[in-house]
């Protein structure tokens, strides 16, 4: 926590770079100006990279995931099996990811310390803590910033998230509404992306050009990036409208939808990767139910297939593609769940010492970072917290996880200051 | 420093074109009587003029028709209600809770900005005058280190959260003493049901980043230090009966009783005391400043401290000794800094190298307020005739939460997503509350004209509060003939047009 703090200041030193900041702004080529910033090579590595994160909302549990124990008190009933990888073993449930763990990094070594499901998914999709005063950009945000462009014709965050448990803890923080997501809650296709029926094709267009001269006028003689920001967003409706096709998975062939299966997360990830095909940088699938406090096993064993299932599927449909090698699958939880089993046969949240995965760009595949002890109560090797994760994510992607943002004149960098990516996770 | 006597604005122009003139700036003209009317009707009743207001304003020939303005709109009530809104959104944002209530009556009632924080920290409600006041402090009771910084951002400019953690590196002002000195005076509240209460003990006890734990301070932001009653922890005995207590109050529902010493009262004065009210008086003066020039003399906003001077020192001086010495009266503040020739000059920049915000040679662009945009698009979608025009504008006015509540509220470097673009361009909503047909509907009252030059007249007066000018009139006439075969549909798409333009977008 007191980390985070460590570059505060109000300091007319950093003057030069927040006026750089907000210059890029103004003229509407964000992109083009932090370019300068940074060395070309990064910027060309960033190009064209995309993430897909499959959130398993309440808590996923390792042990019948990613780090089985069986045989342990704290086992349960499921068996591990070989994956593709000699001498690493995951669970049962999910044969099809064992046999194409190729392009998977296993991290078995999480502990973030907080088991409470708001702040938690606050933490996870954020990478830290807000502070009193100040609300930080979540993963999704960070990445429609660095690797979206600012007159993109596509959403550059998308959010899927059809069930009611464990929502609203995503935003944009102080990179405001630009970078937000575009939620999905209520169906998979986008509030207000569809052209009215009121107004015919031509008159839609004629009334935006008629706004847009109204525009061009206004901005003789004036400068501000909120009045850039507000140009460009009308700007873009015709491409996000266009878009919306994207979100329609009848457009795919019939053979690729059976390939990933009928149910609506299988369609969802469908659609996140027809977005990331088309340019989306971040696509958020939720998936909730994962919170077994009772009946933690056949939980698993209706959940766990799904998942196996859709996310090899994904894996292998983007390397047919050509494209995993620029598209980087997260599968993340708030937390874990508890080796202890309780009266209910469920496992409750623990956040000290549990998994999650990460998949193709970037990542050196059919491997496994940090180790539990016998019984998975903590993690004896590789210990890491959400912001080297974080870290290793943006690393992954060609981002510098300590790329400063500026809040007023103060420099918050990515990730915590002098949090490392994890090295032995990337390629 | 001009002596007291001086006017707001006088004292405002005096220093900034001091400012221009030593940096060789030329400032921009002033703002056409239109722009004018505009800017000072949404900052101060928040929501634009109406076609009528805009026209009986330019025709008006007084030489003193602006200063009228100005009493005019802050004697009505809609400058009470926005004036709360607008103090409720720098003190709630970000919150759950709002305190409209007790915001609404305080600045009915015109009570000064020092009894409001006196008010709102005492957090007093036996006296009815000031229901609601205990908002602020009950919003924030369960995050004692997030209600310390949002008392020092709010009151004083000060962002402490820093001192948190560590001795600010660069601002040699704050010190992990002072945001533990400030956490100390809140450090005795909790809630006890729906109440606030205070203990008569309590000290925080801190880790400094060297040393070992210590006990801080009761210490405003000025290093002035008190010692309050209650320094030590009380018996098993002492805590024991307390328990009791609070049980009791809790089953009863009943408000606890004040204790003897309370040290948020002690908070309050020092904080009031005339030699270092100094913090209080230019907070404020800042926030106001920002809400009317589009940026503050010192920015951010929550920077207030040594190491970042205001842009312009003796002005901030002057304003905060005037704003003290005239009892803290909100009002006031407001009526000189909308008086100023620097409040009036155009948004736009003719000269070669346009100014710096910090200049205020030019108006700053203002992204409007939710409530700013829900109200405007409605009464923009008005046509208002008749005597009870005032009536039906507050009806307007109190309808639009909902609308407003699509848009998000500007913060510094604010960015404009593609969602609001979406939702002008394709929700039902939109069309319907700013588009509709029938009676005061502006469609209606613009198809009902005969020539498209005058209901292209008509749309410009009623969306952007001035007169077309004789390309866009012919502009807009072309189109409306050009989709002449659906007259309705066409006045819709050139009201749309004019809706979504940035110059409505905007306070310019």
């Amino acid at each position: 926590m007191s980390k985070i703090r460590k570059n505060y200041c109000g300091s007319s030193e950093h003057e030069v770079s927040r006026r750089q900041f907000l210059g890029s702004a103004a003229g509407g080529i964000a992109g083009a100006s932090l370019l300068a910033q940074e060395s070309l090579s990064a910027e060309l590595k960033k190009q064209g990279k995309s993430v897909i994160l499959l959130w398993l909302a309440g808590g996923a549990s390792q042990f019948e995931t990613f780090d089985p124990k069986p045989g342990a008190v704290t086992g349960g009933p499921f068996q591990s099996i070989q994956t593709s990888t000699p001498g690493v073993r995951i669970s049962e449930l999910m044969p099809k990811m064992a046999a194409r763990f190729k392009d998977t990094c296993v991290i078995r070594s999480l502990n973030t310390r907080n088991g409470d499901h708001g702040s938690a998914s606050q933490l996870m999709m954020r990478g830290r803590k807000d502070e009193a005063s100040l609300k930080y950009p979540d993963m999704g945000a960070v990445l429609a910033r660095e690797l979206g462009k600012p007159e993109s014709q596509v959403p550059d965050y998308v959010s899927f998230y059809l069930q009611t448990e464990g929502r609203n803890f995503s935003g944009s923080g102080f990179l405001g509404a630009r970078f937000g997501p575009m939620e999905l809650s209520k169906s998979v296709m986008p509030e207000n992306i569809n052209k009215p029926d009121h107004i015919s094709e031509i008159d839609f267009h004629d009334r935006m050009a008629l706004r847009n001269l109204w525009s061009k006028n206004f901005e003789q003689g004036r400068v501000s990036g909120t009045l850039a920001s507000h140009q460009q967003a009308y700007l873009r409706v015709n491409g996000i409208m266009d878009s919306q096709k994207l979100f329609d998975v009848t457009k795919e062939p019939q053979k690729i939808r059976n390939q990933y299966g009928p149910t609506q997360f299988a369609e969802q990830v469908l659609i996140a990767r027809r977005l990331a095909e088309s340019g989306v940088p971040f696509v958020r699938v939720g998936r909730a139910w994962w919170d077994s406090h009772g009946q933690n096993f056949e939980t698993h064993q209706e959940l766990v297939p799904e998942l196996d299932h859709v996310m090899a599927t994904l894996l292998t449909d983007l390397e047919d593609r050509g494209m995993l090698k620029n598209t980087l699958v997260v599968t993340l939880s708030e937390f874990g769940r508890t080796p202890g089993i309780n009266s209910s046969l469920g496992r409750d949240h623990f956040a000290n010492a549990w998994s999650c995965s990460l998949s193709g760009c970037g990542i050196k595949g059919g491997s496994v970072f940090g180790k539990t002890d016998e019984r998975g109560d903590k993690v004896v090797e590789g210990e890491i917290g959400a912001a080297r994760l974080f870290a290793t994510i943006y690393k992954a992607l060609g981002i510098n996880p300590q790329k400063n943002y500026y809040v007023g004149s103060r420099p918050v960098p990515l990730t915590d200051p002098g949090t490392e990516p994890v090295k032995e996770v990337l390629a | 420093m001009l002596p007291p006597s001086t006017s707001i604005e006088k004292a405002i122009d005096y220093y900034i074109e001091a400012s221009w003139k030593e940096k060789k700036i030329k400032p921009a003209v002033a703002a056409d009587d239109n722009a004018w009317l505009r800017r000072v009707t949404l900052d101060l009743v928040g929501r634009i003029p109406t076609s009528s207001e805009a026209k009986s304003f330019l025709e008006d020939k007084d030489p003193a028709k602006k200063q009228k303005s100005i009493e005019k709109l802050i004697a009505s009530p809609l400058h009470l209600r926005h004036q709360a809104q607008e103090i409720e959104t720098f003190l709630m944002n970000g919150t759950k809770g709002g305190m409209s209530e007790y915001l609404t009556k305080a600045i009915a009632e015109n009570r000064s900005w020092d009894r409001i924080f006196k008010e709102i920290i005492l957090a007093d409600e036996s006296d009815a005058s000031n229901k609601g006041s205990s908002d602020f402090l009950k919003s924030r009771v369960k995050d004692l280190d997030r209600l310390t910084n949002d008392v020092s951002v709010a009151f004083f400019g000060v962002n402490v959260s820093c001192a948190q953690c560590h001795d600010h590196p660069l601002v040699h002002d704050w010190k992990q003493d002072h945001f533990y000195g400030m956490k100390s005076f809140f450090s005795r509240t909790y809630e006890v049901g729906n109440f606030l209460a205070e203990k008569e003990y309590g000290v925080v006890k801190f880790l400094p980043n060297k040393g070992k734990e210590k006990q801080a301070d009761f210490m405003f932001l000025t290093g002035k230090t008190v010692k309050p009653a209650g320094m030590t922890e009380p018996t098993k005995e002492e805590l024991k009966k307390e328990k009791e207590m609070v049980e009791e109050w809790k089953k009863n529902k009943t408000q606890p009783p004040k204790p003897k010493t309370s040290t948020r009262a002690m908070l309050l004065e020092l904080a009031l005391a005339k030699e270092d009210r100094d913090f209080f008086a230019k907070a404020f003066v800042n926030q106001t400043w920002n809400r009317f020039y589009g940026f503050g003399l010192v920015m951010p906003l929550d920077q207030m401290h040594s190491e970042n001077p205001p842009s312009h020192p003796e002005l901030m001086n002057w304003l905060a000794r005037d704003f003290a010495d005239n009892g803290f009266n909100i009002p006031r503040l407001v009526k000189g800094m909308v008086s100023s020739k620097v409040y009036g000059l155009s948004s736009r920049y003719e000269g070669e190298s346009t100014p710096l915000a910090k200049d205020f040679a030019m108006a700053r662009l203002k992204p409007l307020t939710p409530m700013q945009m829900g109200v405007s698009l409605r009464l923009a979608g008005q046509f208002l005739t008749g005597n009870d025009q005032d009536k039906k504008i507050d009806e307007i006015s109190k309808g639009s939460k909902g609308l407003a509540d699509q848009f998000a509220q500007p913060t510094e470097d604010f960015q404009i997503g593609v969602t609001e673009a979406l939702f002008f361009s394709n929700s039902n909503r939109f069309q319907t509350e700013c588009l509709g047909e029938g009676k005061d509907k502006l469609v209606t009252a613009m198809t009902s004209l005969a020539t498209p030059e005058e209901q292209a007249d008509l749309a410009v007066w009623s969306v952007l509060s001035r007169a077309a000018t004789s390309d866009e009139k012919s502009v807009i006439a072309g189109y409306l003939k050009k989709h002449g075969a659906n007259p309705q549909d066409a006045s819709k798409q050139v009201l749309w047009s004019l809706m979504a333009s940035p110059e409505f977008r905007f306070n310019h």
